[in-house]
């Protein structure tokens, strides 16, 4: 019986069926999604990592549970958002990070990024990365690592690679590199986003356009600047190292923070590889696929308003 | 030989159709103790009552005078003697007298004597129309009179008749079996509307799950050079008249207009057998063929109901589930619910179906995830989740631009809301809102 | 509440250490007090028309001499100011023209202004300076004291200050939590006066 009272007034609301879809599906689904990653972290970092990522769904689970209890909302840690926040920023920290800081910046990301802005759908910014963001102003010695393929490269050029032994693709997509617990493993990555594609949640056009985009751009710019030529770059040993792979197949497509349209998501997804490319290039950071993401998520809507459907029955008129 | 289905545009929604009727032969049930007739049916005001309680009716009679060309007339489905006239709510709308007749009397035969429509014009074929009280007859509550559809402006022709019997809607299977059974009467009907609105050719849309029927109908219109069979997809909202237009003739409908000022009449099957009817053997429209379906029911099937007879005599003759989530009037995407089961079955009922108790849907509104999956199932191509927002917060500044009144409340979005949030009634309830106050209204005065 | 928040901004930059969130408090309340009290005094001896002009020269004497006053008696306060001693003066005229100032309930409008504006920038400043850096310190003029957090406190844990508290970024963050804090009480005790849940 499909019926309660309220601000539609009637008793009687049609329709009366529903396609039993929820929250939880969606998000447990994209929890087993990410369960790949945390193997692979556990088969290369050994219990350090699953340590982190333990710390880090308490965290999130508490605070999100106090905060419900804070705001008088129906307590929500079942539904699987908390989780994937709390997995999401755990996946960005280094196995050397100390505990109080995946404490704080995960009790950030869900608190403030999340609960302080409205709750769930009305976060302006993806939590994850918000919490990374703080977490790297914060502590940025021990929260990045400084000894990850895309670092070597971009303070020694392809020469500190291959004398470090990280030009071998094959341990790129792998894992067997160090890095951060999460986005070692670009195999357990695809992994995850075939199963979310396979089981509907998402459609794959911001990891494909983003990545598509930023490997275009690195391969035109890549060689600039280190002093070389155009057309000289290395797209494929770009896009297996550092964070881009984990933060295109999971943080960029967050339903709350992208945009609506397929068009829409084409240009967020063009932008971000833009930014993202220009970011590892000319910048002090190694790592811009999460700043851009951030920087882009406050675009996103922007985005909505100009790239609205066309009304059945409108014409030319709007 | 591969057949090329049409369809319409973006958006809808692929649903299961428990067509468990669909082989269920049309059967006509027997006389009903009493029907209790309310005097509005249709979208226009309600009929002016004509009898009194103790006055001795007979069936086919006028007992309800519509007060305007935009309404029906009422007739008596029985002939007996007139129980009561009370007010009720009226199903949902406005208060309206109820007129209860117990059956006793004459039982008429209407199909002993055909009558010439060869030398009627059209003018006096939409009076005879009128006269018999039709009213389109998939439309739920809010149905139009059938005048109002047929008849254009001065000296303007419709270009093209479409014959809507897509029932692209799960549970329902009347319309199937008349075009199966009744196919010479509702080829006839289709001749006799386009000779009223001079049409020039007609289209019999059916969705490709009729397949059966696209074969009978097609050696019916052999030597018919005029009419011509289009099988479209059987996604959701295909039976209405907008999607229905642009699958088959790749036109859109501007905003504002109705399908006539474009030169085209959409009828339905049903419609149109009860319009032969009309003109034919002179019947005005006190039967109506409905789906009595459901879980568990043992004689479920496509029956010949008078209108009037109480839900609760259907109950009694065809048996009714010991446990059931919900009772609906009409198809569970765009039908209402019955909550008491003396609701008679009205002019635009076109079913009665006996949900499931696993199909229960509490109505969560949890909050929005911005999943767009809403946006994607729009057939109207709207963004669902941003209207019910206006409507909600009653702030109707943007409403032209994004598009509240375009909505034709098809159910798509609410039905795969994965917060279950009641978009469709949040959507109706603002364009109430919108229309009460004026078209210019942004919710600030 | 929200011309509170509009005359922040000098007291969010230099807020990094304790002692400059105080003084700078202090510093501006009082600038506040004065000036709204000398052009309370006189506005209505004023004819229309010079009552703005009149009152910016009254709030720009006012920060000078509070400024050579800082300078004589706490010279190491006014360095670390640096350049937002003066632009006091601008936020100020902020609140002039935001209403605080005029009208009859001046003196407590103002009195609000300048207890909400010692609230934000001790707390701001007091915490800015724990998180940011670990310390606290109340040296002014050669005088007061540095307390060390990580040595007292925690000798064997070993944490690190979120140097992002000493950055803008972190003292917008402070603000930001501060004044949802205050609507927070606000709120209790409009609730508690109405009856309203």
């Amino acid at each position: 019986m499909a019926g309660t009272e309220g601000k539609a007034g009637t008793v009687v609301f049609s329709p009366h069926i529903h396609n039993r879809s929820s929250i939880e599906k969606i998000m447990w689904n994209v929890v087993i999604a990410l369960v790949p990653a945390a193997l692979s972290a556990y088969h290369f970092f050994g219990i350090k990592s699953i340590i982190i990522i333990g710390t880090s769904l308490l965290t999130g689970i508490v605070t999100e549970l106090l905060m419900c209890l804070f705001a008088r909302r129906p307590v929500t840690i079942l539904d699987g958002s908390a989780v994937i926040t709390s997995l999401l920023f755990s996946y960005m920290m280094p196995t050397t990070c100390p505990l109080f800081i995946v404490v704080s910046g995960c009790f950030f990301a869900i608190a403030i990024v999340k609960w302080a802005f409205g709750g769930l759908g009305c976060n302006f910014m993806n939590p994850a990365i918000g919490g990374y963001i703080f977490v790297t102003a914060a502590w940025k010695n021990f929260s990045t690592c400084g000894d990850d393929p895309l670092s070597v490269f971009k303070s020694g050029g392809w020469n500190a690679v291959t004398s470090a032994h990280f030009e071998n693709y094959l341990n790129l997509f792998i894992g067997n590199i160090p890095g951060t617990v999460g986005e070692i493993s670009k195999l357990a990555i695809l992994a995850g986003l075939a199963y979310l594609v396979l089981m509907r949640v998402l459609l794959p056009v911001i990891p494909l356009v983003f990545l598509g985009t930023a490997a275009v751009f690195l391969w035109i710019f890549g060689g600039i600047p280190a002093g070389g030529a155009f057309f000289t770059g290395n797209p494929l040993f770009q896009l297996l190292s550092g964070g881009i792979a984990l933060c295109a197949c999971f943080m960029a497509v967050d339903y709350v923070t992208s945009p609506l349209t397929i068009n829409g998501k084409i240009i967020f997804a063009v932008c971000l590889g833009i930014l993202t490319s220009v970011i590892r290039l000319w910048s002090d950071f190694t790592e811009g696929a999460f700043y851009s993401v951030a920087f882009m998520n406050i675009f996103v809507p922007l985005i909505d308003r100009f790239t609205r459907t066309r009304i059945f029955g409108y014409g030319r008129l709007r | 030989m591969k057949v090329k289905t049409k369809t319409f545009g973006i958006g809808g929604i692929v649903i299961d159709k428990w067509k468990f009727t669909a082989s269920s032969p049309l059967i006509k049930t027997h006389v009903p103790i009493q029907v209790r007739l309310p005097m509005c049916q249709d979208s226009g005001k309600p009929a002016r009552t004509l009898v009194a309680p103790g006055e001795h009716v007979e069936e086919g009679q006028i007992i309800g005078e519509a007060p305007d060309n935009d309404s029906a007339h009422i007739h008596t489905s029985v002939s007996g003697k007139v129980i009561s006239v009370e007010r009720g709510s009226g199903f949902g709308k406005t208060e309206t007298d109820i007129v209860t007749v117990a059956t006793g009397g004459t039982i008429k035969n209407w199909y002993g004597r055909k009558y010439d429509t060869d030398d009627l014009a059209p003018e006096q074929m939409i009076s005879e129309i009128r006269q018999a009280g039709i009213v389109e007859m998939d439309g739920g509550l809010d149905c139009w009179p059938a005048q109002t559809n047929l008849s254009l402006k001065e000296g303007k022709k419709a270009d093209i008749l479409i014959v809507d019997t897509v029932e692209s809607v799960p549970y329902i299977s009347a319309g199937h079996r008349i075009l199966l059974e009744k196919t010479a009467e509702v080829i006839e009907g289709i001749r006799l509307v386009m000779k009223i609105t001079g049409a020039g050719e007609a289209i019999i849309a059916i969705d490709e799950d009729k397949a059966d029927v696209a074969g009978i109908i097609s050696f019916g219109l052999i030597g018919l050079k005029e009419m011509r069979v289009e099988i479209l997809k059987s996604r959701y909202p295909q039976g209405c008249e907008r999607e229905l237009i642009y699958a088959l003739l790749k036109k859109e409908l501007p905003a504002g207009k109705v399908p006539r000022d474009l030169g085209i009449v959409v009828e339905n099957t049903a419609t149109i057998l009860a319009i032969y009817e009309a003109l034919v053997f002179k019947k005005p429209l006190i039967e109506r063929y409905i789906t009595y379906t459901g879980d568990k029911i043992e004689k479920r099937g496509n029956y010949k109901v008078k209108i009037g007879t109480p839900v609760r005599l259907l109950a009694e003759e065809f048996g009714m589930p010991g446990t059931f989530g919900a009772v609906i009037a009409g198809d569970p995407l765009t039908g209402m619910e019955i909550t008491d089961m003396n609701t008679p079955v009205m002019k635009g009922t076109s079913g009665i179906v006996f949900l499931p108790k696993y199909m229960n849907y509490k109505v969560l509104d949890r909050p929005c995830i911005r999943c767009s999956r809403c946006l994607s199932s729009c057939p109207m191509r709207l963004n669902p989740a941003v209207l019910a927002d206006i409507s909600r917060e009653e702030n109707f500044s943007e409403s032209f631009s994004l598009g509240l009144s375009q909505c034709t409340e098809c159910g798509c979005c609410s039905y795969i809301c994965p917060s279950s949030i009641p978009i469709t009634a949040l959507i109706r309830y603002g364009k109430k809102v919108l229309l009460q106050k004026g078209r210019n209204y942004n919710g600030r005065n | 509440m929200k011309h509170f928040v509009l005359g922040l901004a000098p007291v969010l930059a230099v807020s990094t250490l304790t002692i400059n969130g105080i003084g700078m408090g202090l510093i501006f309340a009082l600038t506040l007090l004065l000036s709204s009290g000398l052009i309370f005094l006189i506005r209505d001896h004023l004819p229309e028309i010079i009552r703005n002009s009149i009152s910016v020269i009254i709030i720009a004497a006012v920060v000078t001499l509070i400024q050579l006053a800082t300078v004589h008696y706490a010279p190491d306060l006014c360095a670390s100011l640096g350049i937002y001693l003066p632009i006091i003066a601008v936020n100020c005229y902020i609140y002039y023209s935001a209403g605080v100032y005029p009208g009859a309930e001046a003196p407590l409008k103002t009195f609000k202004a300048c207890l909400y504006i010692v609230i934000i920038s001790v707390f701001a400043g007091l915490f800015r300076e724990i998180a940011g850096k670990g310390t606290i310190t109340m040296m002014i003029a050669g005088a007061g004291f540095t307390y060390d957090l990580g040595k007292s406190i925690l000798k064997d844990i070993s944490l690190s200050p979120a140097v992002v508290f000493a950055m803008p970024a972190g003292g917008f963050l402070i603000a930001g939590l501060v004044l949802a804090f205050i609507q927070h009480i606000k709120n209790i005790s409009r609730r508690n006066k109405t009856w309203i849940c």
